[in-house]
């Protein structure tokens, strides 16, 4: 998915030399070409996350089209402060890119684990956070993000993920997605890799009768679309590979809280625990680790729907 | 016989209790001022630091310029009695840091090609604060350019006032919206590169003040500017000595401030006296000169001057004259 989203934002910055992307001494292989043929579109500034947003900001300033590229706690917590003054504060379209949602990084520990990004970006004022579920929705996000004019934050996946969408990649003005006809009770919103998983469940559960709903922006939140889909639905399962503090789940209820419609629904967060994952070993034993791989969760849906 | 006996004993009891205490105070004194001695000590020390490669002919540059020297420090005498109006008015502010770096704003703003008409020209020299706290001073100073009314100071941090207590980009002239320490530079950094790329010929100043140089991000930045070879930067360190608790040295030492700067493979140079324009100018000429290499100047500065009580005591960083008697004393100092 990383490749794919610099792939298709090198086509773009062939023909438009304002683009440029700064790194922070990570994606060796995926800015290869970049580094190449275009050098100075594609800056290394060393292993300084804090500089590399305030730089950005400077350049967005002088109208450059910036994007930020480091694995996701680097490019949230470490820069934090500087996101939210130099960015946000001042509405700076920069566009950060965080790799590595959940336990992407598996083998490297919770340093390098992406589980509270969504928590701690969501409450930062003008911010738009986007989270791609599959390789074709990447290529057409990073197109769509060149002519985005605020500040935004994607979390993308290191490796490539299962194809969802086809030919019919849904309009990203959207925010969201639908992808299953039909429906009844039950609903299961989730976001980014996830929504594979979620499509899974759904084929186990009830067939076809499940809503799957890909909610890819995450903020702001495509309320109106989202009240449509969900109105007839009682049961709603928000499914993300974050933490259940605070993320898209949070955000779902939060949601329903403030237009007072808490007592019609029952939802159920399914994210990584709030905890550290100090275990180590491939994704899926991490996800099994922390019960959001698929038997997990159709267990915990089970439970729940019973 | 006995009363008087009682009143004898109680009198010499009372006296050996006094000079008990007498002694005492007169120890901790000795301790005080042994302080103190120090701290003036280092206090005269500073400034007396050279940076031999990068001497230049003061007296050349500032040849016939006495006119607009005069102009500059009657414009600096007025920002000073603004600035105490304005925090007086608002009972909150940073007084002290604004007034260290009256002169130093004064010489860069002769320094920048923007006027309050050209200040969305992408060719302008932008001046980044990177020390927020001292934003009095620059909203006088470019009220005095007329970038927007000077009625508006009056405003300053008062209810629904667009002026507030950090340096905001709202306001008409501030590049950068400042006041968490240390990203001003980062800022300042990105808009020299974004000059580079682009082969304009703008230059970027910074201030910063010497205590935000504590910030680690402001040593990414000067790694930064180095490694890219941004010649059309200059740093100006407002170097009061004094950051919001204690004096810089004994905070967080900084010194050898220079020789911390040129390892980073920046120009350094100093300017001895920050409040004598025929000092500064110069020396922010000289940055702005074509170079390879980024500049930093680093000025010597007194936190608080102007005022007396305030010059060099670091409690008043962030504090404001409370009793009639203090305020009329500073508005008579600075010339009110």
């Amino acid at each position: 998915m990383r490749n794919t989203f610099f792939d298709s934002l090198y086509k773009e910055a062939m023909y438009d030399p304002d683009i440029v992307v700064l790194m922070s001494d990570t994606g060796a292989t995926v800015m290869q070409e970049w580094r190449a043929n275009r050098p100075l579109q594609c800056i290394n500034v060393g292993i300084a996350e804090q500089n590399q947003v305030s730089v950005a900001a400077g350049l967005a300033m002088c109208e450059f089209n910036v994007f930020c590229y480091a694995i996701i706690p680097f490019i949230t917590s470490r820069c934090h402060d500087q996101i939210r003054v130099n960015i946000c504060c001042q509405e700076l379209p920069v566009k950060l890119v965080g790799v590595g949602v959940g336990f992407d990084y598996s083998t490297l520990g919770p340093t390098h684990h992406g589980v509270e990004d969504i928590a701690i970006m969501r409450c930062l004022p003008n911010l738009s956070i986007f989270c791609p579920s599959d390789d074709n929705m990447t290529k057409v996000m990073a197109k769509y993000l060149v002519n985005y004019k605020y500040p935004t934050y994607v979390r993308v996946d290191r490796t490539g993920t299962p194809l969802i969408y086809s030919r019919d990649i849904p309009d990203m003005v959207k925010g969201y997605h639908r992808l299953t006809k039909g429906g009844s009770r039950l609903a299961i919103v989730a976001t980014g890799r996830m929504v594979n998983t979620a499509l899974w469940v759904a084929g186990e559960i009830r067939g076809n009768y499940v809503k799957v709903i890909d909610l890819f922006r995450i903020k702001p939140l495509p309320v109106e679309g989202l009240l449509t889909e969900l109105a007839d639905c009682d049961d709603i399962v928000t499914l993300e590979a974050h933490s259940i503090v605070g993320g898209m789940g949070s955000a779902i209820v939060e949601m329903f809280s403030d237009l007072n419609m808490m007592k019609y629904k029952r939802i159920l967060r399914l994210g990584t625990p709030d905890d550290h994952c100090r275990v180590y070993g491939s994704r899926e034993c991490l996800q099994r680790y922390n019960k959001i791989d698929k038997d997990s969760i159709l267990k915990s849906i089970k439970e729940w729907m019973s | 016989m006995a009363m008087l006996y009682l009143l004898l004993v109680y009198v010499v009891v009372g006296c050996i209790w006094y000079l008990i205490l007498a002694v005492i105070e007169y120890s901790v004194r000795q301790e005080f001022d042994a302080v103190e001695i120090e701290r003036r000590d280092r206090m005269s020390q500073i400034g007396y630091y050279h940076d031999q490669e990068d001497l230049w002919d003061k007296e050349q540059s500032i040849t016939g310029d006495k006119v607009r020297i005069e102009g500059l420090k009657n414009k600096a005498k007025w920002i000073r009695q603004q600035v105490l109006e304005m925090c007086v008015k608002a009972g909150a502010g940073h007084i002290a840091p604004a007034l260290s770096c009256v002169e130093i704003l004064l010489s860069v703003y002769e320094q920048l090609n923007i006027t309050p008409d050209n200040r969305y020209d992408p060719d302008r020299d932008r001046f980044v604060l990177s020390k927020g706290q001292g934003c009095a001073a620059l909203y006088a100073v470019l009220a005095q350019a007329g970038f927007f009314p000077v009625e508006d100071l009056t405003t300053y941090t008062q209810d629904g006032s667009y002026l507030g207590g950090h340096s905001e980009s709202n306001v008409p002239g501030v590049e950068a919206f400042t006041g968490s320490l240390g990203n001003g530079f980062g800022i300042a950094v990105g808009m020299a590169l974004a000059g580079k790329m682009r082969h304009k010929s703008y230059h970027v100043f910074c201030l910063l003040g010497d205590g935000e140089l504590n910030e680690g991000a402001v040593w990414e930045g000067a790694m930064f500017a180095a490694h890219h070879k941004l010649g059309n930067i200059t740093a100006i360190v407002d170097r009061n000595w004094q950051q919001a608790v204690d004096f810089t040295e004994d905070a967080l030492k900084l010194e050898p401030l220079a020789q911390k700067w040129k390892s980073f493979e920046w120009k350094a140079l100093d300017v001895r006296d920050g409040h004598n324009f025929e000092e500064i100018l110069p020396a922010l000429e000289i940055s702005r000169a074509g170079s390879d290499k980024p500049h930093v100047i680093i000025v010597n500065t007194i936190k608080g001057k102007g005022i007396s009580y305030m010059e060099r005591q670091p409690i008043w960083h962030y504090r404001v004259p409370e009793t009639a008697h203090l305020v009329d004393q500073a508005r008579k100092e600075l010339g009110l």
